[in-house]
């Protein structure tokens, strides 16, 4: 198994990245509010289309 | 781990990709705004569809159909392509929760409400972990066996139903005007014809390309099909007023089967086999996933990195919306958009790269370095 | 990594055995016995007769019961003796030549190939002022004769079976196969128990990477002891955590011969009258060797009856449970009503009511096998009886329960091979606990995944679900069906494709 600089940083990385959603998810803390971040970008390009 | 597939498994799996979760969802997403011409809706949306992914082919061709993390750096340079690699691995993981949730939000409130949604959520993961630790070939090869079972079910099941069809409830035509059309196929444009962008990274694992891309248009032109039947026979039989008002009018329509008196109710089974489908669209989208977090940690095997992905799928389809009603609004105003911006970056970056005659200092003929 | 971690431990017993390659026959004769006696030890059946009066004195040592003593007497030592007393300017050297005592003589310089022979049955001749022993295979021992196969019958269709005796059974499968190209390749297994296997394989068929890697396999196998083909089975087996069996165990030759025909590989064994044929697939545990001797549509619809069976042996209690606790809207109206009535007064739920009922049957399925044969009767009539009707009269279990059960393990003996409905059994039970906490969709999350464990498979680096996933359309005419000979007849066909 290679244990090369970028395969450890992917790794941590990932598992931090995946472990605050876990948290946030579990704590019912909207730390990431992905869905609020989509929402707050594309609602005016949709009202814009389709006029709400 | 084994990851070759061949042209007729590739067809298979497009199918199930497109008709997975979409078979349940398309004719409300539809019906909503275009009322009984949903099926014209449709219709309109495998079209554009197919012509965006005609363009997305065609440039993956030029670059020899390798796994698509690797065009993206090489098309758009180190800096470029990581970060864009990360962004396709965000964008898998978050479907692949999308469509967990939308599996539990069905069993839910249809097949068994007594139930907790996360016994759905981890077992489905559960299962798309453990045919993801097998490798691609493995997910072949099952869809393979079962796809031709589910399509025969569905073919079934909805013959079934015609007894009650009434073409009134499709009359008239073209009433709600164009923009009513084209607002229900905006809808699902996105939920399954963009969304299969990701099957970039699994066409460079088909052992013969030579009709690679006839082959993958033929999936979506069959699953967009399909599609659209199953829009066209939902509104015909309940009628649009029903359709609109029902989160999963497909699994409703199957209630109305009714056989000399002893298949009654059969809408469990049926609903059950599409879970398959549902399966197989999370299992690519994982793929998808572990194979870029496999490209950006030049390791050799992407086993590692299952733990994680299969909890952050968990964590993000648990949290990414409060409730159903929450979830089919952001679904129908945002999800196209959302995949669009995507589809819009990776075309940009590749067609820079074509100018830039990247393309052509790819290799056709190595293997990708990390199988 | 993790095939590191699961890599089954092994014992190290290299002192179980030793090697005696170091050790010369010496021009003593007595030396010579002295030393196999310190070998062999005093053990009953080892026999040393020493000849010392003779000219040339010489000794001769076998094992009692491995070898013909009447043949001994009168083809080896008689000729010595008499070639001796004729002969008196006769040299050591020349004896054993000139009296031309068997024709399949060897010789043995040292001890390492004198005491393995003598254990499988041949004799030793030491003769003194020679440095090298001498030995003739006279093997004969107490057999039973070929009889009629008993856990594979059928009834249509050849009744010799495999006996314990290597011998006999490569005459079964030679009677069979009179093809130059038929070979039986021996190796020994078994540091302690030597035992001798056959790697038996048609020269002009055989997939030759299958070849290499089942004899890959038995040359690297590192275990003390070997009795039955199951050990080895689940020795050399890829996929050791399954419990699918990736092997073919039969004891009828026809069946045996058919596979060699197709080119696969047979492994026997000394002692044991079941073969192994591999590579396999899952779906030759469905097909009988008499589908081929009966009519193709008959043949081809009691195909589709196994199919059946295997399904509802493997998930009827589950879906019962599944239905009666979930799904009541799948029953129509009157059944329902009936089974509720039935159910008054049960105390239990469905889901125990059936794990009670199938733990029970395995019970009493495994009472019949073991108990000795006169009692069998009683099993039944206490199996028939209290189980079944009186637990019912006491309103302990419903009688529908009582139906379903019984249906599942009637089901579970059709298959044609035993070990293949073993995983069956067991997974009936996962089955059903997943149906009483989920329902049906428990049951097909369930079969999903032991779809993805069985397209997972291999058997010696063959797809094991071949032909059905990855599909291949000429290989169905004896899959799932078994269509006319005629269709099939001139070509070759593996069950399994190249490696994809």
């Amino acid at each position: 198994m290679s244990k090369s600089k970028s395969y450890q940083i992917t790794l941590t990385g990932f598992w931090i990245f995946s472990m605050i959603n876990v948290a946030s998810f579990l704590s019912n803390r909207k730390w990431l509010p992905w869905s609020d971040w989509i929402n707050s970008i594309y609602s005016p390009l949709y009202k814009l289309m389709f006029g709400g | 781990m084994n990851h070759t597939i061949n042209r007729w498994q590739l067809v298979l799996i497009v199918i199930s990709f497109i008709m997975g979760s979409s078979l349940l969802m398309a004719p409300n997403l539809t019906a909503f705004f275009s009322g009984q011409d949903a099926w014209i809706s449709m219709l309109f949306a495998v079209i554009i569809g197919l012509v965006l992914n005609v363009i997305w082919i065609l440039l993956l061709k030029r670059y020899h159909f390798r796994s698509i993390f690797r065009i993206t750096e090489v098309a758009g340079g180190k800096v470029v392509g990581t970060i864009l690699n990360i962004v396709i691995i965000f964008y898998a993981l978050h479907l692949a929760s999308y469509v967990v949730r939308n599996l539990s939000n069905f069993m839910i409130s249809n097949v068994i409400p007594e139930s907790s949604p996360w016994t759905f959520q981890i077992m489905i993961i559960l299962l798309a972990v453990y045919s993801c630790f097998y490798g691609l070939n493995n997910i072949g090869r099952v869809n393979e066996f079962l796809t031709p079972f589910m399509i025969l079910f569905f073919i079934c099941s909805l013959a079934l139903t015609t007894n009650q069809f009434r073409f009134s409830h499709l009359q008239p035509y073209f009433e709600q005007g164009f923009l009513k059309i084209s607002q229900g196929a905006y809808t699902t444009t996105g939920f399954p014809f963009i969304e299969i962008i990701l099957l970039g990274s699994v066409l460079t694992y088909v052992k013969n390309k030579d009709k690679l891309s006839k082959s993958y248009l033929a999936g979506i032109l069959l699953g967009g099909s399909a599609l659209i039947l199953t829009v066209f026979i939902a509104v015909g039989v309940e009628g649009a007023y029903m359709v609109k008002r029902q989160s999963y009018p497909t699994y409703e329509l199957m209630r109305d089967i009714s056989i000399i008196n002893i298949f009654e109710r059969v809408e469990v089974i049926i609903g059950v086999v599409w879970i398959f489908g549902i399966l197989v669209k999370i299992v690519i989208c994982l793929f998808t996933a572990l194979k870029g977090l496999q490209h950006l940690s030049k390791s050799s095997n992407y086993h590692p990195f299952l733990l994680p992905a299969g909890l952050l799928i968990w964590a993000m389809s648990n949290h990414i919306h409060n409730n159903t009603m929450e979830f089919t609004d952001f679904v129908g105003r945002n999800w196209t958009l959302w995949w669009f911006t995507l589809y819009m970056i990776v075309l940009l970056v590749l067609s820079l790269g074509i100018l830039r005659k990247k393309d052509k200092s790819i290799d056709p003929h190595t293997e990708d370095t990390f199988q | 990594m993790s095939q590191q971690f699961f890599k089954r431990k092994r014992h190290d017993s290299s002192s179980a055995t030793e090697k005696y390659d170091h050790l010369h026959v010496s021009s003593d004769l007595k030396t010579n016995i002295k030393e196999i006696k310190n070998i062999l030890g005093e053990s009953i059946d080892v026999k040393i007769v020493e000849f010392l009066e003779m000219p040339i004195s010489f000794g001769i040592c076998y094992i009692e019961g491995l070898i013909n003593k009447q043949q001994l007497e009168l083809s080896i030592i008689e000729p010595i003796k008499r070639t001796q007393l004729e002969n008196n300017k006769l040299q050591p050297k020349e004896l054993i030549h000139q009296t031309e005592v068997s024709a399949m003589i060897s010789s043995c310089p040292h001890f390492d190939l004198i005491i393995t022979p003598v254990l499988k049955g041949q004799i030793i001749i030491f003769v003194d002022g020679m440095t090298e022993a001498y030995s003739i295979p006279l093997e004969t021992w107490e057999t039973r004769g070929v009889e009629e196969p008993e856990a594979q019958t059928m009834v249509r269709g050849p009744r010799e079976g495999f006996i314990e005796t290597l011998q006999t059974n490569t005459t079964l499968i030679r009677r069979r196969i009179s093809n130059p190209t038929l070979r039986f390749k021996p190796f020994q297994v078994g540091k302690i128990t030597k035992t001798t296997i056959l790697v038996s394989y048609l020269e002009s068929q055989v997939d030759q990477e299958v070849l290499q890697e089942v004899i890959k396999r038995i040359t690297n196998l590192n275990t003390d002891k070997i009795f039955e083909s199951g050990m080895l089975e689940e020795l050399i087996d890829e996929n050791g955590y399954s419990p699918f069996p990736t092997f073919q165990s039969t004891e009828r030759p026809d069946v045996a011969a058919a596979a060699l025909s197709e080119g696969n590989v047979v492994i026997m064994f000394e002692g044991t009258p079941f073969v192994l044929i591999t590579p396999t697939t899952f779906i030759s545990f469905f097909q009988a060797a008499e589908d081929y001797y009966h009519h193709f549509d008959l043949s081809s619809f009691i195909r589709v009856i196994r199919v059946i069976s295997f399904m509802i042996s493997l998930a009827l209690p589950a879906a019962y449970i599944a239905v009666t606790t979930f799904h009541q809207e799948l029953i129509p109206t009157n059944l329902l009503v009936s089974l509720a009535a039935q159910r008054e007064g049960v105390p239990f739920p469905a889901f125990v009511e059936a794990l009670v009922m199938e733990t029970i049957f395995e019970i009493l399925r495994e009472a019949g096998i073991r108990m000795p044969r006169p009692i069998g009767s009683a099993v039944s009539i206490v199996g028939a009886i209290v189980i079944g009707e009186s637990a019912v009269a006491a309103g302990l279990v419903s009688p529908a329960i009582v139906i379903v059960v019984s249906l599942t393990a009637i089901s579970s003996f059709v298959s044609p091979y035993y070990g293949f409905s073993g995983a069956a059994r067991l997974l009936r039970f996962i089955l059903m606990i997943l149906a009483a906490t989920t329902g049906i969709f428990g049951m097909i999350f369930f079969m999903i995944g032991l779809l993805i464990h069985l397209c997972s498979l291999t058997s010696m680096g063959r797809p094991y679900f071949s032909p059905l996933a990855p599909f291949q359309s000429g290989k169905q005419k004896d899959s799932l069906l078994r269509l006319p000979l005629w269709w099939t007849q001139t070509k070759l066909h593996r069950k399994w494709v190249k490696k994809s």
